[in-house]
C-alpha cells in the first residue's frame, strides 16, 4: 500500500467514525417530532455523487456497516441500504453533468426508503407504521442542510480538490 | 467485464452479497459478529459519551424549543389520565379493605434492600420505536443477563445482552416477553405477555371466571419458587377484562413504569437467574 492509499484510508476511516460518533451523541439528540436525522445516509450519498460508483460503494458499505454496530440493529441491514444508496448516486453522478447537492436529498430518501422495506421484509415490525411518512420527511429535511457539508468532506477523504464552488456544486467531467 | 464505472460485476456482486449475508449471520446469532460489535461499542463508548455530555446544552435548548408542543399534548393526556385514576379510586373507597391492601402493596420495599445499579438509558440511534432499550453500564456494575429492570414505578423489563460497559434490556410490552404475576388481593398467579409497542400486557389464562378481578387491580411479579423475577414488583393495572371462549378471563393491564420516557433504570443485582 503506497503512502496516498494509505492516506485515503485513514481520512475514510476517520470521516466516517467522526460522523458516526456525531450522529450517536449529537445528532441522534436533536430531535424533531421525535425523528432523528441520518448524517451516514447523507454522507454515503454524497461520496456517490462526488467519488462516482466505485469508491462511493466502499464508504456506502463501511458507513451502514458503523451504523449497524451503532444501532444494534442486525449487522448488514443499514450495510445494504446504503451500499444500494452509493451505488444509485454513483451512477447518476456519471450521467449528469454537473453535481450538486440537491440531489442529495431524494437520494437519502431513496436509502431511507430501502432500509425500511428490507428491514420490514427481515422482521423489524416497527419501521413501517403510520410514522413513517413524517420520519422520511424529517430525514430528507435534515439532509437538505447536511448535504452542503457532507459534499467536501467526501471529496477531502479521498484526497480531491475542493474548491469553494466545487464543494457544493461540482462539475465531474464534461458532458458528452 | 467492467461496468463503465470500473467496477467488475463480479465484485459488484459480492458486494452487495456481503450484507446479505451478514444480516442472515446476525439473525442467527452468529457469536463472532455479536462479539465484534461488542468490542467495537465498547471502544467507541467513551467517544460518543464525551460528544454527548459536550453537546448536551446545545440538545436540550433545542429539545426545549422543539419539544414545547409535543411536552404540552403530554401534559393534557397526563391530566386526562389523573382525572381516571381518581375517579376509579373513588370507586375502591367502597372496598376498603382492598384498597388498604393495594396501599400496601404500593408500599412494599421491593428494591430497597436488593443490590442495584442504575444506568441511564441510551437514546437507540434513529428515529424508530424500539421495544428493547440499550443501558451505558454493562458486566463490569454486575450486571448480567436474565436480571430484571426496573424503576420507581415497577418492572420495566429483562436484561438480555450485556457487554462490558453496556447492556440491553427487552421491555415487557415485547411480545416475546413473558413472566409470571399474581393480582393483588387475590392471590391468583398467572402468567402476562407483552402485547407490543404502546399495547396493554396480556393475561391470556389461568383466571378463571370466578375470580373476582376488576378494572384498577394491580398486577405484581408472582415470586414463585425459581422465577426469574423477585416477588411483589409492580407490574401494571387492570385496565380492561374479557372473556375468552373456553371461558377465562383475559386481562389487560397498562404497565405501570413509564416505558416511553426513560431515562434512567435500575437493574436489581438478582441472583435467581436461570
Amino acid at each position: 500500500m503506497n503512502w496516498r492509499k494509505l492516506s485515503i484510508a485513514l481520512r475514510v476511516a476517520a470521516v466516517l467514525l467522526a460522523v458516526g460518533v456525531l450522529q450517536m451523541g449529537f445528532f441522534n439528540e436533536l430531535r424533531l417530532f421525535d425523528r432523528a436525522c441520518e448524517p451516514l445516509l447523507t454522507l454515503a450519498a454524497s461520496a456517490g455523487l462526488t467519488l462516482g460508483t466505485r469508491r462511493a460503494l466502499i464508504v456506502g458499505l463501511f458507513a451502514g456497516l458503523l451504523y449497524d454496530i451503532l444501532s444494534g440493529l442486525p449487522i448488514g441491514l443499514a450495510m445494504f441500504a446504503y451500499t444500494f444508496t452509493a451505488i444509485v448516486a454513483g451512477r447518476l453522478g456519471e450521467y449528469v453533468a454537473r453535481v450538486k447537492w440537491r440531489l442529495v436529498p431524494p437520494l437519502t430518501a431513496l436509502g431511507f426508503f430501502i432500509y425500511v422495506i428490507v428491514g420490514e421484509v427481515l422482521g423489524q415490525e416497527n419501521f413501517f407504521d403510520g410514522r413513517f411518512p413524517a420520519t422520511l420527511a424529517v430525514v430528507v429535511g435534515w439532509s437538505v442542510f447536511l448535504a452542503p457539508a457532507m459534499f467536501p468532506l467526501s471529496l477531502w477523504m479521498w484526497m480531491q480538490p475542493v474548491r469553494k464552488r466545487e464543494a457544493a456544486d461540482r462539475p465531474l467531467r464534461s458532458p458528452s | 467485464m467492467a461496468v463503465s464505472t470500473g467496477i467488475t460485476r463480479i465484485k459488484l456482486a459480492v458486494l452487495v452479497l456481503l450484507p446479505v449475508t451478514l444480516v442472515s449471520l446476525d439473525l442467527n446469532d452468529f457469536a463472532p459478529l455479536e462479539l465484534g460489535r461488542d468490542a467495537v461499542q465498547d471502544a467507541l463508548s467513551p467517544l460518543i459519551s464525551g460528544v454527548s455530555r459536550i453537546t448536551r446544552p446545545v440538545a436540550d435548548a433545542w429539545n426545549a424549543v422543539g419539544g414545547y408542543e409535543e411536552l404540552r399534548q403530554e401534559n393534557e393526556l397526563l391530566r386526562a389520565e389523573v382525572e381516571e385514576l381518581r375517579g376509579r379510586l373513588s370507586e375502591e373507597v367502597r372496598d376498603s379493605e382492598l384498597l388498604g391492601q393495594v396501599l400496601e402493596e404500593l408500599e412494599i420495599p421491593y428494591i430497597n434492600d436488593m443490590p442495584r445499579a442504575t444506568a441511564r438509558v441510551i437514546r437507540q440511534l434513529g428515529s424508530f420505536s424500539s421495544l428493547n432499550v440499550d443501558l451505558d453500564k454493562g458486566t463490569d456494575s454486575g450486571i448480567e443477563v436474565g436480571m430484571p429492570a426496573v424503576t420507581s414505578e415497577g418492572l420495566v423489563g429483562r436484561v438480555i445482552e450485556t457487554s462490558r460497559t453496556r447492556s440491553k434490556v427487552r421491555l415487557i410490552t415485547d411480545k416475546d416477553f413473558e413472566l409470571g404475576v399474581r393480582i393483588v388481593g387475590l392471590d391468583t398467579v398467572s402468567v402476562a405477555k407483552g402485547g407490543g409497542a404502546g399495547r396493554a400486557l396480556v393475561v391470556g389464562d389461568g383466571v378463571p371466571l370466578s375470580v373476582d378481578v376488576r378494572p384498577g387491580l394491580m398486577i405484581t411479579t408472582s415470586g414463585i419458587a425459581n422465577s426469574v423475577y423477585p416477588p411483589d414488583i409492580p407490574v401494571g393495572v387492570i385496565q380492561e377484562i374479557r372473556v375468552d371462549p373456553d371461558l377465562n378471563q383475559v386481562l389487560f393491564l397498562r404497565p405501570l413504569a413509564s416505558l416511553e420516557a426513560l431515562d434512567f433504570v435500575s437493574i436489581l443485582l438478582y441472583d435467581n437467574v436461570l
